[in-house]
């Protein structure tokens, strides 16, 4: 299944800030460019168009002389730099530069002026546009052209089209820098509810947010914090009523274990089938005793933030201090030298519970022990221990180690009765320890069970 | 055993399992002597000081962690908390409160009657092997046979439990101890005691022994290990 391609939200916010920042700066660039250039245009086009008249008045006067020196009057005119007149006169041409003749005039501008009308354009000249202008001279049957060139004109607006394209540039690039920003900051607080919820999912339940300034993401935290209390209130309240439950119990059964043991003291006054009711009986509560002590166990275990004492373990001590202690016959024990002296920091009765309770499994419902290892892993030291059982079929290798998970199970009810809380406990007190454990199929039959742990101190 | 059977007070404020304590530690050989609050306890405690006290921490009126501060004001037989509740934080308040053990409801009997019988055994005077007299060290003085401890001259009153606790760590200057050989040896319950034990009395016998318990010079911690007695 292939999720739709889908950028993240920071990207996202940054390209439409990016974007939005883009259209918006080329629309006020490019609308300052058009302004600016037609402004400009019209300002040189009324100068030139009024120094084009002055130029003609000089020239009519001139010519109007008696003997009128054409050529010495494009001498006389006032003419800036990159100006060009020419002089028509009775279909002879006169002009200041050698550039420009009455070639370079388009025929637009010659014939209309020639014909009486005052002409302006804008032309190019030499590959630079210029402003021309056109006066008739009709009292003197000529006509005067002025060319100016007006290629600083271009200048300027390529540069002014240059700055502001840079500007829209800039103004695009920081619209991202801030869509960007501004995402970071709004998905702050989802990222910091996101790592929270993370932490609380493996039970870390100290977990609360920092409360927030802003109204609506204060909302969010306040109801994250007022989900994290209300949840870890239920925890705590689910784990103390099991606890309850359980430490009620203990009273009535210690009542029922000490007076059943007068009654095994007894046994010989008792007929046989009493003795056989009461060896019911015993086994029973037995079974039950032990039943509200895993219950108890594990209620602990439930509970968020119960105290914590760490300390250094030697872990080969404690495996064969547990099975010297309980009576698991003859068990083929491999310690892995190099970890005589391995330590794991953590709590000892819940690590020796925890082997315990998967020896007695395996005794109990995996047809004896066959073995027991400590081996080394990478930064971590595995407990193994291997059965002769049937093993556990691949479906139940993930809910062996649910609660009371054996009535759901293929695995059979046995006489001798666990609790069907020992493997769960086993979970609850490897977890504690940041290990975790596993079962699977041992090489040649049965199952293998493997308590990894993060090891600590020597090699 | 001799003739005159060990007594032992039962407190506890649950009529069924006072009853059924009884029928069972008479049925061990014991007297016993029973109680439903502190009250009455300290009352019977006062005509009749049984050999040991068994205590339940959860009483009506005067709790049972005041009860064993106040039996521990004027005597030093052997108390053995039960303890209803699972969590550690009581049954280390209930050893603060100076009794010498603890056992969880609910019990076995054969555990129980066990955990007495190591209890009753500090009740005889301590023999030292090689019959030594008097044992001296780092300004601790200690006659095993008549129970008596000096410290730098000054006498100094122990329970039994810290007694023998002391008595150890004098015949083994220097040995470090782990608390799992402290339970074998001065709890005598090899490794089915709570560790925590050990500590709670260690650091009962330093607030009578160690000039400053804070740094402590005569029972030292040895980190990782257990402690030893350094004289």
């Amino acid at each position: 299944m292939r999720r739709p391609l889908r950028l993240r939200l920071s990207v996202r916010l940054a390209v439409t800030f990016g974007v939005g920042a883009l259209l918006v700066s080329a629309l006020l660039a490019s609308s300052a460019y058009l302004l600016s250039r037609r402004y400009l245009a019209q300002e040189q086009e009324h100068a030139t168009l009024r120094q084009a008249y002055f130029n003609a008045a000089v020239v009519r006067t001139g010519m109007q002389a008696q003997t009128p020196d054409v050529p010495g009057l494009l001498d006389l005119l006032p003419s800036g730099i990159g100006t060009n007149a020419l002089i028509e006169q009775s279909g002879r041409w006169y002009s200041t530069s050698l550039t420009v003749s009455r070639d370079g005039l388009p025929l637009s501008v010659k014939r209309p002026v020639l014909n009486g009308a005052v002409v302006q354009a804008w032309i190019r000249s030499n590959g630079a546009p210029a402003l021309l202008e056109g006066i008739p001279l009709p009292s003197v049957d000529g006509a005067y052209f002025q060319i100016t060139d007006e290629a600083a004109l271009a200048r300027t607006l390529s540069v002014l089209r240059a700055v502001l394209a840079a500007a829209a540039g800039a103004a695009s690039l920081a619209g991202a820098l801030v869509g960007w920003w501004a995402s970071r900051r709004l998905t702050a607080p989802l990222r910091s509810v996101a790592a929270a919820a993370e932490r609380i999912a493996v039970g870390d339940f100290q977990t609360s947010l920092p409360p927030e300034a802003d109204a609506e993401l204060g909302g969010l935290v306040d109801s994250f914090n007022t989900m994290v209390d209300a949840l870890k209130e239920r925890i705590e309240r689910d784990a103390r009523f099991a606890g309850d439950v359980s430490h009620e119990l203990r009273s009535p059964l210690t009542t029922l274990s000490t007076a059943l043991s007068v009654l095994q003291g007894r046994r010989n006054e008792l007929s046989p089938r009493g003795a056989d009711a009461l060896d019911l009986l015993s086994g029973e509560v037995l079974r039950f005793q032990r039943l509200v002590e895993d219950l108890l166990e594990i209620s602990r275990a439930d509970e968020p933030g119960a105290p914590v004492d760490r300390e250094p373990i030697r872990i080969c001590e404690l495996v064969l201090q547990v099975l010297a202690e309980g009576q698991y016959g003859e068990v083929t024990t491999d310690i892995d030298s190099r970890l005589l002296d391995a330590t794991v920091d953590g709590d000892k009765r819940r690590l020796e519970q925890a082997l315990r309770n998967l020896l007695d499994n395996a005794q109990r419902h995996g047809g004896g022990i066959v073995r027991v290892a400590v081996e080394p892993q990478e930064g971590a030291v595995a407990l193994v221990v291997d059965d002769m059982g049937p093993g556990v079929p691949p479906a139940d290798v993930d809910r062996i180690f649910d609660r009371f998970a054996r009535g759901r199970l293929s695995r059979r009810r046995g006489s001798q009765g666990g609790t069907g809380l020992g493997l769960a406990i086993v979970r609850e007190h490897v977890r504690w320890h940041g290990g975790h454990v596993t079962v699977r199929s041992r090489p040649g039959g049965g199952a293998r069970f493997i308590i990894e742990l993060p090891a600590s101190g020597a090699e | 055993m001799d003739a005159v059977p060990d007594s032992v007070l039962v407190v506890d404020d649950d009529d069924r399992i006072r009853a059924s304590l009884r029928l069972a530690l008479e049925d061990n050989g014991y007297r016993v002597i029973d109680a439903a609050d502190a009250e009455s306890a300290l009352e019977l405690i006062a005509r009749d000081v049984p050999d040991i006290v068994l205590l339940d921490l959860m009483l009506p009126g005067i709790d049972g962690f005041e009860c064993c501060r106040r039996i521990r004001r004027e005597h030093d037989m052997p108390i053995l908390v039960v303890s209803a509740r699972a969590d550690s934080h009581d049954v280390v308040a209930g050893l603060e409160a100076g009794a010498d053990d603890y056992i969880r409801k609910p019990f076995d009997m054969p555990e129980l009657t066990a955990r007495i019988r190591a209890l009753r055994r500090r009740l005889q005077p301590a023999a030292v092997a090689d019959g030594t007299t008097e044992l001296q060290g780092a300004g601790v003085w200690v006659a095993p046979e008549r129970g008596e401890v000096r410290v730098d001259g000054e006498p100094v009153h122990l329970t039994k439990t810290e007694f023998r606790l002391l008595l150890e760590f004098m015949q083994h200057p220097g040995r470090v101890y782990t608390r799992e050989v402290l339970l074998d040896r001065v709890w005598e319950y090899g490794y089915f005691g709570d560790p925590r034990i050990v500590d709670v009395h260690i650091g009962r016998l330093r607030a009578k022994i160690e000039a400053d318990t804070a740094n402590p010079t005569r029972v030292v911690t040895v980190r990782g290990f257990g402690y030893k007695f350094d004289a």
